[in-house]
């Protein structure tokens, strides 16, 4: 449970994010206001790593898994850049519904691929969520959809 | 059509990028592999800083520097700490169901946010067919969890 609460919270930090991301954007433009994220969160990580008594050995750079960090690394700089390339061309609501989408069918079919975690809950839990994000996102009668999201969305 | 082609695309690669995360910090621990998917974001970010040297999307930093603020370092440090929490929750209860709580909190929090016009969103009522969604979302998160 708690595991699940904190990835909800992660989910509320994540449009805070995206919001202030947007200001920072607009004042500095794209690729700097994600490199001052990027460049501030290499420190901030790496005093909390030090801060832990944690060390960086010559090792990892050898390790499969600096592939796997650096793959993902790289992965939220271009979704990021996409996102940017998108939200000018696209209607915002579309953009997040397709996006959400998105991210689920993937990670059920990695679920189920890697880990052999498959049910028909997730299915029908799928569903509803699909379900609930198309009424949440679902344009008014006035025309006005899901807010249009700020410029720059954070990878994370 | 490309447009949207490039929309669930992207969610997929975000999809891709966490299960990712998650299993560096299977290895490295959460403190490592935060940093090291920061180091190796901040390396492709100075790349693409070089390549789009001359172009519109980078304009001289001579004109950018009167316009830094110390508070730009926020998004780093929020940042840091969505990706550890998403280091220790991925491995622990897998990928379908953090994304999905994930998403629970976005759109509460957008829906808050965008109720009160917090920085700077556009207002719009956190109306019966929003709560709706949400509660349907919910719905489906614990249906995830539950069977």
């Amino acid at each position: 449970m708690i595991y699940i609460v904190l990835s909800g919270l992660s989910g509320f930090a994540v449009i805070v994010n995206v919001a202030i991301n947007g200001i920072v954007a607009s004042r500095i433009g794209t690729i700097r206001g994600v490199g001052i994220t990027f460049f501030t969160g290499t420190i901030a990580a790496a005093l909390l790593l030090f801060s832990k008594g944690e060390t960086l050995v010559a090792g990892d750079i050898t390790s499969v898994a600096i592939r796997f960090a650096a793959m993902a690394g790289i992965l939220g700089i271009g979704t990021t850049f996409i996102f940017n390339g998108l939200v000018q061309r696209i209607a915002a609501f579309k953009m997040v519904l397709l996006r959400f989408i998105g991210q689920i069918g993937v990670s059920i079919l990695l679920d189920y691929w890697l880990f052999d975690l498959f049910s028909l809950g997730k299915c029908l839990g799928g569903i509803c969520l699909i379900t609930g994000l198309m009424l949440f996102t679902r344009q008014s009668d006035n025309g006005e959809g899901i807010d249009r999201t700020p410029e720059t969305e954070n990878a994370a | 059509m490309k447009y949207v082609h490039l929309s669930w695309f992207n969610g997929m690669l975000i999809g891709v990028m966490l299960l990712l995360s998650g299993l560096a910090s299977e290895v490295f621990g959460p403190y490592k592999g935060t940093f090291y998917f920061h180091l190796t974001g901040f390396a492709a970010v100075c790349v693409l800083f070089l390549l789009f040297r001359n172009s519109a999307l980078n304009q001289p930093t001579a004109t950018m520097v009167k316009r830094y603020a110390p508070w730009f370092i926020l998004p780093g440090i929020v940042n840091v700490c969505i990706t550890y929490t998403n280091s220790i929750v991925v491995p622990r209860i897998g990928l379908t169901v953090a994304l999905a709580a994930a998403m629970l909190g976005q759109l509460i929090m957008s829906g808050i946010m965008s109720q009160y016009g917090l920085l700077g969103t556009p207002k719009q009522a956190f109306d019966k067919r929003r709560v709706l969604g949400i509660a349907i979302i919910a719905l489906g998160l614990w249906l995830m969890v539950r069977f």
